[in-house]
């Protein structure tokens, strides 16, 4: 009960409707004002103005927004004209996911598409389920606001689309089985981007999309950056909206929240209808950016807003709601400067929680540094919880038990308490930590040499063996799709999937924290399930050396691999796994994913690489209590 | 995802590889799953080296999910990766119980509801899929029927070269009872009992009927039963018809688990002249005189089955397993009354231990020689802390507590001290037990001779219901002069008569009796050190003893979980390893943490929580 009282605004009651004007704010955590509310909520943003322009007295807004609202935004709409409102602003589409994996009884048509069209089939079986679902939503609900003669306001959210990326990943199983070649021209796009030859990655990239049908971000991030480069923001926009809206049919990775395009058309289309107010953020934030993607200006992360954003936002409804109710026409321009804004220490509160939130989201080194940074521009005062934070991520003893999260806690802040101190979970943090030290630095204060003792410490390879694959070190490899068997939280919601690792791209990532003149062992059991398209080995880096070939089985095999001392870093170690291209099945790939979709299972769309079962690192001086025999293959194995 | 080309320099490093050749063991997995209580173990040429329940880690009481966290701690505890399984055992025959599905699902009068959820629950993917899939173990897989699991898993650990076998439970694949024999290395049988007519779901229809939930709170009906008396009986003896042979039969109008989610009919409620309980109110005599009427009985068919069974197979020894051998007061009468000398029950009677009986029938499948001939002499198979990590953990907290490495003299004489002033002791030592039991590694400890502490420790750390009695812990050496007891019983299996001088009200039953644990210097060095030293100063080598979880919780296994089940309930002192805590020592904070591990998400909720969090 406590944990949904959670998603809540904290009022204990609603009193019963007096004499003020009442406008009710639903809608999920965006509306919520996530990583701000308690201490700042957009609700408070647009009773504000309201206040200012009607009398302190005369209106309240009453904030039932809820975090994790999702369709069922419908039966709260409707719940809420008991409390007789003089307009509702409904603020949602954010959790509104596309309705894959289908329900059984799809299977036998999802099965005709995936054969007849390939992932682009599901992908648009995905999206007109979801836009007639939203259609449904919002007839539901105008009809009866209609009926009522209550007026209603929605508001259609925009996502970060300049600066929120959704990690790279392969392509998924390829109709016309062209993924070798999709991987090339991905390759081929790199090294075109480096060289800073846009209308050539551009090019390469155009073909990936024709290959993968805009079934995969990659393709359309790269035309996205070229567009942007070669001063095509129109075009850019349009390539990150396609991206953003490529996900839809991917279950297998829970891709972040977001308003997709059929969501917003369908919102555009249906409240047209009914003549409902209508703030339509994606072309508010346009004028208000004057042609600009919104970016990290207006958003904290993928779809929630910073107080920029709330307040544009809010005044755009506030004239809404005003034009509904006293008929009264005002630019919702002249409304932003009559709002209110949180404090220098909520905002730089809500900054530092934006950094952790998005480098556990895998997002660039380049936005979390600067949310990291706008946290002490905002106030010198969050110093101190990166200090304690820089402590508790970094130790072994679950968080809430450390010293240093009671220390957190002492600082009295709600939003750290609220936020961090539920939801943070411990890993190693390589980017997050690197920015909180970097912003630390703008104050003078230096945690570096703190931070890398602290992880020796804790996690150094010398003193006890690392298991490679525990969520604390693998997150680090930045390969979300990889490490969704030891999600923490997650393992009880999928408990068919294999429990192991699965290397969904040519190279897997893992780090290590070694000490110098200390050589390390690693021990790995390993396999290549599916077929190869060379007789290349399975080989392992370290640092950027080569310390191992390995044979390519489709059995099980452990190896060991000795790294001497001089290529061991102190601190933090990279280790990559690189795997033989496979052979791509092609639309044979299909079944596996109708089997899965018919059982109940969350299909697998993507060729697997190369599979470990146990990877550890220890100490390479310890004695081994039973010494293995070398065997004969060991001499054909590259030895170096 | 942007990896640089590695460096081809390498004339500075001299790395080695080496393949490492297989485990020359033969490293046998047991599991059992999907139904109730998951578990794995570990069989090295022969030799039990760990057993676990997936529920210890994924902390789901009961969980039923495959074992997947248990089976990589059998793999850790062998010293061995899944490249060294040579063979994986599975506790029932998939192809026996979709027959016994298809047979259900086909009943006539069944509502589309049910039939629709039988018929699911048919198209599940294939165990041996799941094994594939889940675990990535492409080798053989033998698979062995339930009951013969059950078998297994009491003879072979039973250290008898020849026994009498006899399996009840609620049901497995077909059969809910086997009769049957152990000779050597081979395990037989010659006569079953087939559901619906089940010994086990008689039980549990009486267990629901008495407001407990099915399937665990049986043992909750027999420690209720000795306050009452048999004075339903005869009704109850219309439930079950016991027939010639080793054949009985159920009553079936009384009976609902054929057709709907319940377990009884109406017509129980008419038999008995009252409504069913509602589960958590209040308990009356009329409760306990039913729950008494259906111990009877069922001890009644008991011990005339294990005659039956002593006639086909007139050895001295019985061997017995399926989860209503852990109706240990049934057990304790078939040995007094019946005609065997000697009785063994598996521990993990229930299925969790049907991972060991099935691993034990692949290995004598394999190798043709009988897995190791001793009898099971401790249950601590589980995962064990260490000192460094408590210490650890203790150290980067704001906790306060005594540390006590290097001192165990000292440890046991501090514990001791608490114990005599009335405190209430989590005690988590070493490896944790395998099994429903908690045998003095994972457990709560206090003073039996104070008669406060049985109502204390329900009402304040259990949460559970006050009728239930606390089982005694005792030196083995000494057992006999409190207990009317003449042999080990080191797994908690049997009743005995309390006949000490001392007043041990705590630990003793109304009718009398106490369940008894003996300990050893060999099986548990540190809690027998604990109960000499007690009883040294109080002239008392007992303590009471239940296992270290609260309510609705599995019992705990790591030292974050006994600090967490210690912060949320009221326990007085807690001793990991090497380390105390008294409540003054708790940081603030700790709350937090322990009601957030408590939380568990429903499953829609759960993926949206997942969206929000920072992670
Ligand atoms: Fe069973």
């Amino acid at each position: 009960m406590l944990q949904e009282w959670n998603y809540w605004a904290n009022i204990g009651r609603i009193e019963p409707k007096g004499a003020k004007q009442r406008v009710i704010l639903i809608g999920e955590s965006v509306a919520r004002g996530y990583l701000y509310d308690p201490q700042y909520t957009p609700a408070m943003a647009l009773e504000k103005i309201l206040q200012t322009q009607w009398g302190k007295n005369e209106v309240e807004v009453i904030d039932l927004a809820r975090t994790n609202q999702g369709m069922q935004v419908r039966e709260l709409a409707l719940a809420v004209l008991q409390l007789e409102p003089d307009a509702v602003i409904i603020f949602s589409g954010n959790n509104w996911r596309g309705c894959f994996p289908p329900q059984v009884s799809d299977v036998p048509y999802i099965d005709t598409l995936l054969r007849e069209e390939g992932i682009v089939g599901p992908k648009r079986y995905a999206e007109e389920k979801l836009e007639a679902e939203v259609r449904r939503i919002v007839n539901d609900v105008a009809s009866v606001y209609a009926s009522k003669e209550v007026p209603l306001v929605w508001i259609i959210p925009e996502f970060n689309l300049g600066d929120w990326r959704d990690p790279m990943i392969n392509a998924p199983h390829l109709l016309n089985g062209r993924n070798e070649e999709w991987i090339t021209l991905w390759e081929d796009a790199q090294r075109a981007l480096k060289a800073e030859d846009f209308h050539r990655a551009a090019d390469l990239a155009q073909r990936m999309t024709e290959i993968d049908q805009q079934t995969s971000v990659s393709g359309l991030y790269i035309l996205a950056e070229c567009s942007q480069k070669l001063g095509n923001l129109d075009a850019a926009r349009r390539y990150l909206e396609l991206a953003r809206d490529s996900v839809i049919w991917d279950s297998s990775k829970s891709a972040s929240p977001r308003t997709y395009s059929v969501s917003q058309k369908a919102l555009r289309e249906e409240t047209a209808k009914y003549k409902n107010e209508v703030v339509d953020t994606p072309e508010l934030f346009r004028q208000y950016l004057k042609g600009g993607i919104p970016d990290r200006r207006l958003f904290l992360d993928y779809c929630h807003l910073t107080t920029e954003g709330i307040q544009i936002t809010m005044a755009a409804a506030a004239a809404c709601v005003l034009r509904a109710v006293k008929a009264t026409d005002v630019a919702w321009t002249t409304l932003v400067p009559q709002t209110c804004a949180p404090s220098h220490e909520v905002e730089a509160e809500a900054a530092f929680l934006a950094a952790v939130h998005n480098a556990h989201w895998w997002q660039s080194a380049d936005l979390v540094r600067h949310y990291c940074a706008e946290a002490v521009r905002f106030s010198p005062e969050i110093a101190k919880v990166m200090n304690y934070f820089i402590d508790l991520q970094t130790r072994r003893t679950p968080m809430l038990m450390c010293k240093s999260a009671q220390q957190v806690s002492e600082l009295g802040s709600p939003l750290i308490q609220h936020y961090l101190l539920r939801y943070n979970y411990q890993q190693l943090d390589e980017i997050l930590l690197g920015g909180v030290v970097q912003a630390l630095k703008q104050l003078h204060i230096e945690a570096q040499a703190r931070l890398d003792q602290l992880r020796k410490e804790e996690h150094s390879v010398a003193a006890r063996d690392t298991d490679l694959l525990d969520y604390y070190y693998c997150s680090a490899g930045g390969q979300p799709q990889e490490v969704v068997w030891v999600l923490p939280r997650r393992d009880r919601l999928v408990r068919r999937e294999s429990h192991f690792y699965k290397a969904y791209w040519l190279k897997s990532k893992f780090v290590f924290i070694g000490e110098a003149g200390c050589p390390v062992k690693l021990q790995i059991t390993a396999r290549v399930p599916n077929p190869t398209a060379s007789n290349d080995p399975v080989a392992i880096e370290v640092n950027g050396n080569i310390v191992a070939r390995i044979p390519t089985a489709r059995e099980w095999e452990s190896w060991e691999v000795r790294v001497p001392p001089n290529a061991v870093n102190d601190g933090i170690n990279d280790v990559i796994v690189s795997w033989p291209m496979p052979e791509f099945p092609g639309k044979t790939g299909y079944l596996g994913v109708i089997n899965d979709l018919a059982e109940g299972n969350i299909p697998e769309f993507f060729c697997i690489f190369g599979e470990i079962h146990t990877f550890t690192a220890s100490d390479g001086r310890k004695v081994q209590i039973t010494a293995p025999e070398v065997s004969s293959e060991a001499s054909v194995v590259g030895v170096q | 995802m942007s990896i640089k080309e590695p460096s081809h320099d390498f004339s500075q490093l001299r790395s080695r590889v080496e393949r490492r050749p297989k485990h020359p063991g033969l490293n046998i997995i047991g599991v059992s799953a999907g139904y109730h209580d998951s578990a794995c173990c570990l069989l090295q040429d022969g030799v039990l080296v760990a057993a676990v329940q997936e529920e210890r880690f994924s902390r789901v009481k009961n969980d039923k999910a495959f074992p997947r966290k248990a089976f990589r701690y059998c793999l850790e505890a062998g010293g061995i990766s899944i490249a060294d399984v040579d063979s994986i055992a599975y506790y029932e025959d998939p192809t026996q119980k979709l027959g016994r599905q298809l047979w259900m699902g086909m009943m006539p009068g069944l509502p589309a509801e049910r039939r629709g959820s039988i018929f699911d629950r048919m198209v599940k993917t294939q165990p041996q899929q799941v094994i594939r899939r889940l675990f990535g173990y492409e080798g053989p897989i033998e698979i062995v029927d339930h009951h013969l699991s059950h078998a297994a898993s009491a003879y072979y650990y039973s250290g008898f070269d020849d026994a009498a076998i006899l399996t009840v439970d609620g049901v497995g694949d077909w059969p809910t009872t086997t009769y049957g024999w152990g000779k050597g290395i081979d395990v037989g049988r010659f006569e079953q009992v087939d559901f619906p007519d089940s010994l086990g779901f008689f039980y549990s229809a009486i267990t629901g009927y008495l407001g407990f939930e099915v399937n665990e709170g049986e043992y909750k009906v027999m420690g209720l039963a000795p306050y009452g008396e048999p004075i339903y009986a005869d009704q109850i003896r219309n439930l079950i018809e016991v027939t010639s042979e080793g054949q009985y039969r159920l009553n079936m109008k009384y009976f609902a688990f054929l057709t709907e989610d319940s377990m009884y009919t109406e017509e129980l409620a008419t038999l008995l002249g009252k409504p069913p309980r509602e589960p958590e109110s209040e308990m009356n005599q009329f409760h306990m005189d039913v729950a008494k009427s259906v111990q009877v009985v069922l001890e009644e068919v008991m011990l005339e089955k294990a005659r039956y069974l002593h006639s086909k197979v007139p050895s001295e020894n019985l061997c017995m397993a399926g989860g209503v051998a852990l109706n240990v007061v049934a057990n304790g009468r078939c040995l007094r009354e019946g005609p065997f000398k000697r009785l063994f029950v598996q521990p993990a009677a229930g299925d969790a231990g049907t991972s060991l009986g099935a691993a034990a029938v692949a290995h004598v499948r394999i190798t043709r020689e009988a897995p190791v001939k001793e009898k099971m002499s401790h249950v601590y198979l589980g995962p064990a802390n260490t000192s460094e990590d408590a210490c650890q953990i203790l150290q980067t907290s704001s906790a306060k507590f005594k540390d006590f490495r290097g001192k165990e003299d000292e440890l046991i004489r501090y514990v001791v001290d608490r114990l005599i002033e009335g405190k209430v002791i989590g005690w988590s030592q070493g490896r944790m037990e395998f099994g429903p039991r908690s045998l003095g590694c994972r457990s709560i400890l206090a003073d039996p001779r104070r008669p406060e502490m049985r109502d204390r420790i329900n009402a304040l750390v259990k949460m559970r219901e006050a009728f239930r009695p606390f089982a005694p812990a005792v030196l083995q050496s000494k057992a006999h002069e409190h207990f009317d007891i003449d042999h080990p019983s080191p797994f908690m299996l049997e009743t005995c008569q309390v006949i000490s001088p001392i007043d041990l009200s705590a630990i003793t039953h109304i009718d009398g009796s106490a369940r008894v644990q003996t300990v050893t210097r060999e099986t548990n060095p540190r809690f027998a050190a604990l109960l000499e030293e007690f009883d040294r100063r109080t002239g008392c080598p007992i303590l009471l003893n239940t296992s270290f979880n609260v309510r609705g919780e599995p019992i705990v296994c790591t030292t974050v979980d006994a600090i967490m089940c210690f912060v949320r309930s009221q326990i007085d002192l807690l001793v990991v390893e090497d380390f105390v805590l008294d409540r003054a020592g708790i940081p603030p904070l700790w709350d937090l943490q322990a009601q957030q591990r408590f939380e568990k998400p429903g499953d829609g909720e759960a993926v949206g929580h997942l969206v929000y969090t920072l992670l």
